[in-house]
Order: C-alpha cells, then sequence, then structure tokens
C-alpha cells in the first residue's frame, strides 16, 4: 500500500504541475484579451466543471484499449483526464487571485524590490493554486477506479471489502498518511497567504505577453479528450432516449433531490468558510480534516456517528448527506473563499466606495458579487457529481440522479445515458446563470429601495 | 460572536443551520408515508419495471434504494449492518447470496417461508425461511469467438504458462467472491491460494468487476474471462464475438448464483413486506426476469415457455453445486485475498 500511495502522491504532482502551467497559460490569455474572445476563453477553460467525471474513463474504457497490460497509456489517459477535470479550479484560483501579467507590470516588477524576493515568495500565486489540484488529485477516487489505475484510494475502498471487519478507528488509520500530507499542504497554502498578498500589485515572474494560440490550442485539445469526444460517443444514439427518460418519472424528482442537496450544502459551506475564515484562527484546519479523508471513509464516519443513540433519529433525514457534503466540500470552499478575500480586500472596494450610490452598485458586482459566486460554482459542481457520499447518506425518498447515470453506463444503455447526461450537463449553468440574475436583480432593487 | 476585527459574524452561522432546519422540515414532511422500502442491488433497469407491476397490482407503493457498480456490494449490505436496527430497510433484494448470511448472522434478519416456498429448490433457500432465492445467474467462461477457435478445448489454458489474455474481476466482491469461496470449499485454502498466486504470477489481470472483465473480451484484448450470464449476454446484444461455456467446478458442477430476498427484523411493516417478497419468488417474476435483457434463469418451475437462451440454461440448474456450504469459507477467503494484494 505504501509503494501505491508514494505513486499517487507523485502522480498528484506531476498533475498539477502540468495543470498549473496550462492554467496559467490560459488565464493570461484570458486576462489579455476583451470581449468575446475574452468570454470564449472563460466559457472553455469553465467547461470540465461541468462534466460528469465518469463520463470520459467510460468513454475510454468502452474502447479497445486495454488500461489493464497497457500502464503507460493508462496513466497518460488518466493524466489528461484528471489534468482537464481539475483545470478550471486552477484558473479561478489565478482569476481570485488577480494573477495578472502585462507587460507594463514586468516592467514595474524589475524595478520593485518584490523581485528581490526568494523564488517561493515570488511564485507564491502559482503555488497557491497548484495546491489546490494536487489535494484534488490526491483524493481522486471513481475515475481511478473505473480506469483501474493505481490509486490510494482505491485500495482503500477494497480493505473495506467484507463489511464489518472494518472499525472505525481501522478506516482512520488507513487515510492517516494522505491526511497528514493533504493538511501540510493546507498549511503550506496559509503560509503562502501574506505573499499574495505583498505581492498583489507587482508583477511575479518573467513572462512575455500571453500566446493566445497556445492557450486556445491547449484548451481545444483538453476539451477534446475530456468533454467533446466522450460526449459524442454517448450521444451517437441521438436523442432516441430522451423521450423515454423525461417520461420515466424518476429524472424530475432525482434532480430535484440532487439539486437541493447541492444547493443547500453550497450555501451553508460557504457562509461557513467565510465565518470560520473570519477568526484567522489555525484550529479552522480541524474542519479540514473530515473532508480531506475521501469521500468513502467520510460517510462511513457519518453514518456511524448518526447510530448514536442521542442523535439516531436523525439517520434517516437529509442531515447525515447535508453535513457530510459540507464537511467534504469544507477544504475546497475554505481554500477558494480564502483566495476570494485576498481580492474582497483589494483597495479598489475602497475607493469603489467612494463613488455615486449608481455607479457603486455596478463596480461593486463586478468586484466582489461576481467573484464571490464564481468562487462557490466549483464547489456546487464538486457536490453536484458526488456519488459515493449520496450512495450511503441518501434518504431513500430522496435518491439522486448520479447513481441512475452510473448504473446505465455500467449497462451501456447508452440512449438513456445521453439524455441523462445532457441533462446533468446543463444544470451547473443553468444555475450559475440564474443565480447571476437574481443577484444582480437583487443588488437593482437594494439600490433602487436605497435610492428611494 | 465577533471576530478580531470586531465585526459580529453570528448571520453566517445561524443561516446555515436555519437552512438545514428548514429544509430538514421540508423533507420529513414530505417523505412520511407508508411505502415499504427496499433495498435492491439488482440493476435498477430491470427492477424498476417489477416495482411498477408491484404497486399497480398490490396497491402498496415501493422506495427503493439501489447500489451503484461503484459501491459494488459495499453500499448496502455495509449501510445495513452498520445502521443495524435504525435501518429504514424493510426488505433486502440483494443481486448474490452472501449478503444474506452474513445479515442473518448479525440477527438482523426475520424468518419468513413465504407462498412460493415449496415451488424454490433447497440449495436456493434457507432452511428457516431466513431469506430465500429466485431468478439466478450462472458462473460463465466468455470467449472472444475471433481470437479462440474451439472455446471446448481452449478452456485448458488456465494451466498455461502465459495468461495475460484471460481477465477475472478482484475476488472481494460479488458473484467473483462466490466463485472463489466454492473453489476454496473444494480445492482447499491453501491450494486455493498456490493457484491464485501462480495465475498472478502468469499475468492474469484482475479488474474491476464482471463488467470490465466482460468488455476485455468483447474488445478482443483478452481472450476469456470470467464473468456472470447477464454480463456475457450485455455482449452479446451488442453483436460482440464472444460465446461461453459455464464455468465448472473440479467435479463438474456449474455455479448457479440466485438473486435473494429477505425481510429485516426490525421492520415495522411486515405485513407488506410478506406480500412482496411473494410477489418477488413467484414463478410470474422468475418468468419476466428471464424475458428480461439479463436472462435469469428461474430457480423453480415456470409455467410457461422460456426464451430459448435462457432454456438452454436451465439444463445447468441441477448439476448446482450447492453454495450455502460454502458461506463460512467467506472471512478466512477475504482476509488471504487482502493479504494477497496487500490491502491489510
Amino acid at each position: 500500500m505504501t509503494s501505491i500511495f508514494l505513486l499517487s502522491v507523485f502522480r498528484s504532482l506531476i498533475i498539477s504541475a502540468m495543470i498549473v502551467l496550462i492554467s496559467r497559460q490560459v488565464y493570461q490569455s484570458y486576462s489579455g484579451s476583451h470581449g468575446k474572445r475574452r468570454k470564449v476563453f472563460i466559457f472553455l477553460s469553465l467547461l470540465p466543471l461541468i462534466t460528469p467525471p465518469l463520463l470520459p474513463a467510460y468513454t475510454y474504457s468502452s474502447f479497445k484499449i486495454n488500461f489493464q497490460t497497457s500502464p503507460y497509456l493508462n496513466e497518460l489517459i488518466y493524466g489528461l483526464i484528471t489534468a482537464a477535470r481539475y483545470m478550471p479550479y486552477t484558473v479561478i484560483c489565478l482569476f481570485l487571485l488577480n494573477y495578472s501579467r502585462d507587460n507594463s507590470a514586468h516592467a514595474c516588477d524589475k524595478l520593485s524590490p518584490g523581485n528581490k524576493l526568494p523564488l517561493i515568495q515570488r511564485q507564491a500565486p502559482l503555488l497557491l493554486s497548484a495546491i489546490l489540484p494536487f489535494l484534488l488529485c490526491l483524493h481522486e477516487y471513481e475515475v481511478a477506479s473505473l480506469m483501474r489505475t493505481k490509486h490510494w484510494s482505491i485500495e482503500v475502498f477494497n480493505a473495506h471489502s467484507g463489511g464489518l471487519s472494518q472499525t472505525m478507528w481501522a478506516s482512520l488509520t488507513m487515510v492517516a498518511t494522505p491526511l497528514t500530507i493533504s493538511l501540510v499542504s493546507l498549511a503550506f497554502a496559509f503560509y503562502l497567504k501574506k505573499f499574495c498578498t505583498k505581492l498583489q500589485h507587482t508583477n511575479i515572474s518573467n513572462l512575455k505577453s500571453p500566446n493566445n494560440t497556445l492557450s486556445f490550442g491547449l484548451l481545444i485539445f483538453l476539451l477534446s479528450q475530456c468533454i467533446a469526444f466522450p460526449l459524442l460517443v454517448v450521444s451517437y444514439t441521438g436523442l432516441i432516449g430522451f423521450s423515454e427518460v423525461f417520461t420515466s418519472g424518476w429524472m424530475l424528482s432525482e434532480i430535484t433531490n440532487s439539486l437541493s442537496f447541492a444547493i443547500i450544502a453550497t450555501i451553508c459551506t460557504a457562509f461557513l468558510s467565510l465565518y470560520f475564515l473570519s477568526f484567522k484562527s489555525s484550529a479552522v484546519f480541524i474542519l479540514f480534516t473530515p473532508g480531506l479523508c475521501g469521500s468513502l471513509v467520510l460517510g462511513l464516519i457519518v453514518l456511524n456517528f448518526f447510530q448514536m443513540p442521542i442523535i439516531s433519529g436523525l439517520n434517516h433525514t437529509v442531515i447525515p448527506l447535508t453535513i457530510a457534503y459540507i464537511l467534504y466540500a469544507f477544504p475546497l470552499s475554505i481554500l477558494l473563499n480564502f483566495i476570494y478575500q485576498q481580492k474582497f480586500q483589494d483597495s479598489s472596494l475602497k475607493t469603489a466606495q467612494l463613488l455615486p450610490q449608481q455607479e457603486k452598485q455596478a463596480i461593486l458586482w463586478q468586484i466582489k458579487t461576481l467573484p464571490f459566486i464564481i468562487c462557490q460554482f466549483p464547489v456546487f459542481c464538486l457536490l453536484w457529481f458526488e456519488l459515493t457520499l449520496n450512495t450511503l447518506l441518501a434518504p431513500s425518498s430522496m435518491p439522486g440522479i448520479f447513481p441512475r447515470l452510473y448504473n446505465l453506463m455500467h449497462y451501456n444503455e447508452n440512449e438513456k445515458l445521453s439524455a441523462t447526461v445532457a441533462v446533468a450537463v446543463f444544470i451547473p449553468p443553468i444555475i450559475l446563470a440564474l443565480t447571476l440574475i437574481i443577484s444582480r436583480i437583487g443588488i437593482k432593487w437594494t439600490n433602487k429601495f436605497s435610492g428611494n | 460572536m465577533k471576530n478580531k476585527a470586531g465585526k459580529n459574524k453570528l448571520p453566517f452561522i445561524l443561516l446555515p443551520i436555519l437552512l438545514i432546519v428548514i429544509f430538514t422540515l421540508i423533507t420529513t414532511r414530505a417523505s412520511v408515508d407508508q411505502s415499504l422500502i427496499v433495498y435492491c442491488s439488482h440493476d435498477s433497469i430491470f427492477s424498476d419495471e417489477i416495482f411498477k407491476k408491484f404497486t399497480l397490482e398490490t396497491g402498496i407503493k415501493v422506495t427503493p434504494r439501489y447500489d451503484t457498480e461503484a459501491s459494488k456490494s459495499l453500499g448496502l449490505t455495509e449501510k445495513i449492518l452498520r445502521e443495524g436496527e435504525n435501518s429504514d430497510c424493510d426488505v433486502y433484494w440483494s443481486n448474490e447470496m452472501f449478503s444474506m448470511p452474513v445479515l442473518q448472522e448479525h440477527n438482523l434478519l426475520k424468518a419468513y417461508k413465504n407462498k412460493n416456498w415449496d415451488r424454490i429448490p433447497d440449495k436456493f433457500k434457507e432452511e428457516n425461511g431466513f431469506w430465500c432465492g429466485f431468478g439466478a445467474r450462472m458462473r460463465v467462461i466468455i470467449f472472444n469467438t475471433e481470437q479462440v477457435q474451439k472455446p471446448e478445448t481452449a478452456k485448458a489454458n488456465f494451466s498455461e504458462s502465459e495468461l495475460s489474455k484471460m481477465a477475472i474481476a478482484l475476488p472481494l466482491y460479488g458473484t467473483t467472491l462466490t466463485h472463489f469461496a466454492i473453489l476454496q470449499k473444494y480445492l482447499g485454502e491453501d491450494k486455493l491460494r498456490e493457484i491464485y498466486k501462480s495465475w498472478r504470477q502468469k499475468g492474469l489481470q484482475i479488474v474491476a468487476g464482471n463488467g470490465p472483465s466482460r468488455n476485455l473480451v468483447a474488445n478482443g484484448n483478452c481472450q476469456y474471462a470470467w464473468t456472470d450470464t447477464d454480463d456475457y449476454f450485455g455482449a452479446v446484444d451488442n453483436q460482440a464475438p464472444v460465446t461461453m461455456l459455464p464455468a465448472r467446478l473440479p467435479d463438474g458442477k456449474t455455479i448457479i448464483i440466485p438473486n435473494t430476498v429477505g425481510i429485516l427484523k426490525h421492520s415495522d411493516k411486515i405485513h407488506a413486506a410478506r406480500i412482496f417478497v411473494n410477489y418477488l419468488t413467484s414463478a410470474k417474476i422468475e418468468l419476466a426476469m428471464a424475458r428480461s435483457s439479463s436472462r435469469q434463469i428461474p430457480v423453480g418451475p415456470v409455467d410457461e415457455k422460456l426464451p430459448q437462451e435462457v432454456a438452454e440454461l436451465q439444463k445447468y440448474l441441477d448439476q448446482g453445486a450447492d453454495l450455502k456450504q460454502t458461506f463460512s469459507e467467506r472471512t478466512s477467503l477475504l482476509n488471504w485475498i487482502k493479504e494477497e494484494h496487500q490491502l491489510k
């Protein structure tokens, strides 16, 4: 198990380095472009967020690729799928860190004292952005399982087979090392915070003007193998499955169930993250622990916890799954909200306060509300596509849509699968769009009200 | 409650609590009904229809809870075991045999000799009625016909020096675990360990489940693999170049693994649960399962004509080994397989 764990750590480091390099290139092109081109970049770089994680793996495993006898090919495809899947998180981190690199800033940088800082401090924003994909890669389970990639999370899953022989303590012992590494990584992220603040208005590395063709090429390459190709494969059966799926009765209720849990848990996680971050205490790390155990161990811990006589009455309510979702998303949410706060504390906010009411609201929406909503979006996507916790903890009367989706994959029910995937993919952007519209209207109403 | 900056942050913690309370109240009100909760590890694509028909015919509403391939057999059995008497499960419909004795060992099942008790052969039911089998699958060796011309002779290949063209599922779960348990009963632990070790040394491909091992053969990456009849027919329906032979034990017996159903001891809907068990073990349901694309083999007699493919499989029923004798092998088997794969 130790060698597989070391392999998982090494692989996560390589993939996260690859993600950071691609994301930096993409983000530079995004920040250096305007209008439609800018929108295209942001749209393409966020696209993997709304793809069901197992879809690419399912597609590749359906082909005549023998992952078992081609370990290098397996590693390559797994690496590409994972890189494409977690790239948006890093792009969002860079966006929230306001990681811009124009030539004037580059010139300023040469004059700035920040240039004399050690490398680790100068590259703090990039390192900070790399920690998130590293943790996500390290705790990934479903894709590795489907592709039979050697991963510590699969070993933990297999070690649990056979039922009760595994006590809670045994489960926790199994995840002790990855948990420690994750906590150390997060501590490092907090350590890097002060350098990000210090360097926010200076240039941090010697970079040339963004190469838009390269960025576009990288995005298209990753998206074609992670989204376009798998979608094409599952949807080749056309729209035949739609009528069957929509008249089946389960679709609407299962989507509503999954959506309710994901939305409620995302809102709760966002508020709790802001609450705990406001204390600026290292005690916040304790709250990361359950989420960094991985979905299986976390699910079993929560399941056991709700067997205690005093709270066993809550066992079949929505509370266990909502709490598990919050704990699971907490590390990601804390990290994103923490980075968001760097922007929130920006002096531009103070400047905006000096503007007339009408303009102030518009600017505040642009520099405060919009980043805040974008910051919560990855958390929503993470919870929307979650499978293991849902399987273990959802009340029997509220099954989610994803256990169904994965059964359709297993039985090659491609017609129904393509219809379900289409719905699953469109839900997150619809929710994001609705949230943005509602928040915009809300701000306008507030503005009107305060104006009167 | 104020933070270091002196700002009141209480709403940040009160709002989530309030949201969870409202969410709980709304959903608790909505979910309070008298529907029968059935934990079902048989695939939802096939079982949904059965639940619908049952509700139509009896007026009893069923709320199914399904397992997923991703959580393998860990999901539902593990949940019932961990929840014990707190479980909301009224009836457990398992797609294999091994879960039931585990629940029985933990005193979680209620004995009930259903109305169809006599039509189910003894080897597919627990003698006191704690669980009962119906609609079975058979363990088979699936062959790629483009690579293996004569499967009858090719099965001898298991003893060959190179097994990289053979696949099996990791024997920690489901029907492959049962397959290994019966082999252990026949060969003894030491001998099976030795064989398994040598298979691994010869490059045997051990994959995540029966579906993936079937896919390796259907795609031509492997020549043959162990799988179940329902997976085999999945490949046949996709026009893959495959054929199959029953996997046989050293004495020539076949391995027939039925679905099983049991009532949970703590259920407060015993009457509805019994009606459901009677329904599920009936000849009508066995026939429906035989006619579904998973082609389950009826273990009891059925009045109407079976599909040709299932009728052919039915002849292997009598040759099936008594799997109940293998339950005692489970713990030691799981232990050495975990040891072998360094999962302990």
